[in-house]
This record gives C-alpha cells, sequence and structure tokens, in this order.
C-alpha cells in the first residue's frame, strides 16, 4: 500500500514536472515571439513619430496660419460687402474705397496663402506614407 | 496407546518441522517483501521529493518569463495602439488642410465673383445704362455677398477644424 502510494506520488510528480517544462519552453518561445513582435512595433511606432516631428517647425505654425487665412478672408468679405452696400447706397466714393480697401489685402493674403501652401505640402509629404501604409 | 514417533493428534515430528521451516521461510519471503516495497516506497517518495523541487525550480524560472511576457505584451498593445492613433491623426490632419485650401479657393473664387458683379454694376453705371449707381446693384449683389459669406464661414470653419486635428496630432506625439 505505501509502495503504492509512493510511485503514485512519483507518477503524480513526473507528470508536473512534464508540465512545467512545457510551460517553460513555451513560455521561452513566446518571450522570443513577443521581443520580436515588440521590436517591431516600437520600430514602427518611432518611425511615425518621426515622421510628425519632422514637420514639427510647420505643424506649430499651422494653427496661427489657418486662423490668419480666415481673419483675412473676414475681412475680404466686409470690404466688398462695404463696396456694394456703398454702391446701393448710390455712394460711389464709399465703393472706391471699399476696393481699395479689399485690393490692399491682396499682397498679405497672397503671401499668407503662399506661406500656408510651403507649410501645408511639407505637412502632406511627410505624411504620406502614414496615411498610405496600413496600421 | 500413539505409534512411536507420533503425537497425540496423529502428526509425526518430521512433518511438524517441515512445516515449521515452510511457515519461517513464508514469514522471512514477507519480512523481505515488506522490507523490499518498503525500500521501493522509500525511494519513491525520495525519488518524487527529488523531481518536485526540480519542478519548483522550473516553475521559477518560468515565472519571471511569464511577467516579462505579460509586460511586452502590454507594450506591443499600448504601442500598436499609439501608432495607430497616430496615423489616424495624421490622416484627418491631411484631409483637413486639403479641405481648408478647397475651402479658401471657393472663397477666393466668390469673392471675386462678388467684386465681377460689383464691377459690371458700376460699369453699367458708367455706360448710362441706368440711371444711378443704386439701381446699378440692385440685385446684383445679393446672391453673390450670400455665397461670399458662406464661402467665408467655411474657411473658418475648416481653419478651426485643421486647428483642432493639428492639436490633436500634436498631443498623440506627446503622449
Amino acid at each position: 500500500m505505501l509502495a503504492a502510494l509512493g510511485v503514485a506520488f512519483l507518477g503524480w510528480s513526473v507528470v508536473q514536472h512534464r508540465e512545467a517544462r512545457d510551460d517553460l519552453q513555451d513560455a521561452r518561445s513566446q518571450l522570443a515571439i513577443r521581443r520580436a513582435n515588440t521590436s517591431t512595433e516600437a520600430r514602427s511606432l518611432q518611425r511615425a513619430l518621426q515622421q510628425v516631428t519632422s514637420v514639427g517647425n510647420q505643424l506649430g505654425a499651422l494653427p496661427k496660419g489657418t486662423s490668419d487665412l480666415a481673419d483675412l478672408d473676414e475681412r475680404d468679405l466686409e470690404a466688398v460687402r462695404g463696396a456694394i452696400q456703398a454702391g446701393l447706397a448710390g455712394n460711389l466714393t464709399g465703393y472706391n474705397a471699399a476696393v481699395d480697401q479689399r485690393t490692399a489685402l491682396d499682397p498679405q493674403h497672397d503671401t499668407l496663402v503662399e506661406q500656408l501652401r510651403q507649410q501645408v505640402n511639407a505637412v502632406i509629404t511627410a505624411f504620406d506614407p502614414l496615411a498610405t501604409s496600413s496600421g | 496407546m500413539t505409534a512411536p514417533g507420533t503425537t497425540e493428534s496423529g502428526t509425526t515430528a518430521p512433518v511438524r518441522g517441515r512445516r515449521a521451516r515452510r511457515e519461517q521461510r513464508r514469514g522471512t519471503a514477507l519480512f523481505v517483501s515488506t522490507i523490499i516495497l518498503f525500500v521501493v516506497a522509500l525511494g519513491a517518495a525520495g525519488a518524487a521529493l527529488v523531481v518536485r523541487r526540480d519542478t519548483g525550480d522550473l516553475r521559477a524560472h518560468a515565472e519571471p518569463i511569464h511577467r516579462e511576457v505579460r509586460a511586452l505584451t502590454a507594450t506591443e498593445v499600448s504601442a500598436e495602439g499609439r501608432q495607430r492613433e497616430v496615423r489616424a491623426r495624421a490622416r484627418e490632419t491631411t484631409q483637413d488642410l486639403v479641405a481648408l485650401f478647397a475651402a479658401e479657393q471657393a472663397q477666393v473664387d466668390a469673392s471675386n465673383h462678388a467684386v465681377d458683379v460689383a464691377n459690371q454694376a458700376v460699369g453699367q453705371y458708367n455706360e448710362a445704362k441706368t440711371s444711378d449707381v443704386a439701381a446699378a446693384f440692385q440685385g446684383a449683389g445679393d446672391a453673390a455677398i450670400a455665397d461670399l459669406e458662406a464661402k467665408t464661414a467655411a474657411v473658418r470653419a475648416a481653419a478651426d477644424a485643421a486647428e483642432r486635428v493639428v492639436a490633436e496630432l500634436q498631443a498623440a506625439v506627446g503622449a
């Protein structure tokens, strides 16, 4: 009876040992896979971050540029509205003044649009690989 | 009266000796078997203890590996999620900037159209096709101005959207 118990205990211990050995092997292979995957993900993330930070200056300038452009367009609207209202009022002098005011905005507008276009082109070019690649 | 060499129960002395020796041998065999089984039990238990200690060592080796696997999995999931976020924000930024320029182009066109309309009205007046400036402007400017107002508002909305998405992108990169 005692011997049978001893042998059974030994058999149970051997089974547990085998399970522990298999578990260790699994854990080691999983670790190798995870290390490889994590390394790939980390590199991929790093590349994405570099692509964004490479145009950090342009990105930083964009909010002010877009806001200024919207402001200029609103001033343009006011000038055009002023011109038409002056015309409706029969005020040719006012009309001419409003048209001159709008014309005066043009160089500022063109400069801002060109500056913004360069910044946006740089950003879009830098982001193109991010937008087209999967993930 | 019993025969010589015969006990009262009828068993002879040599028979009794053989039985005693047989019982002694059986007893010895039982004792030896018991000892052997005891030794086997002890040996099995000892071997089992050695195996269990080795199992404990294996588990002790496996545990930090499992911990590292869990940590790496969490890192991988985090990196994957962050990368997805950065890519999504970058795509939105590109789309919103393209939309801003489309809105700007529409605003410029609407503004030029409104000025053309006004110029035509002035031209009509100058060519004396109408009696006064106000009449020349009647009806001409309303639609053009309404369109310009809508296009200007669209530029403001596109600029706000671009500003917001750029901020989100910067947050995603800096997170």
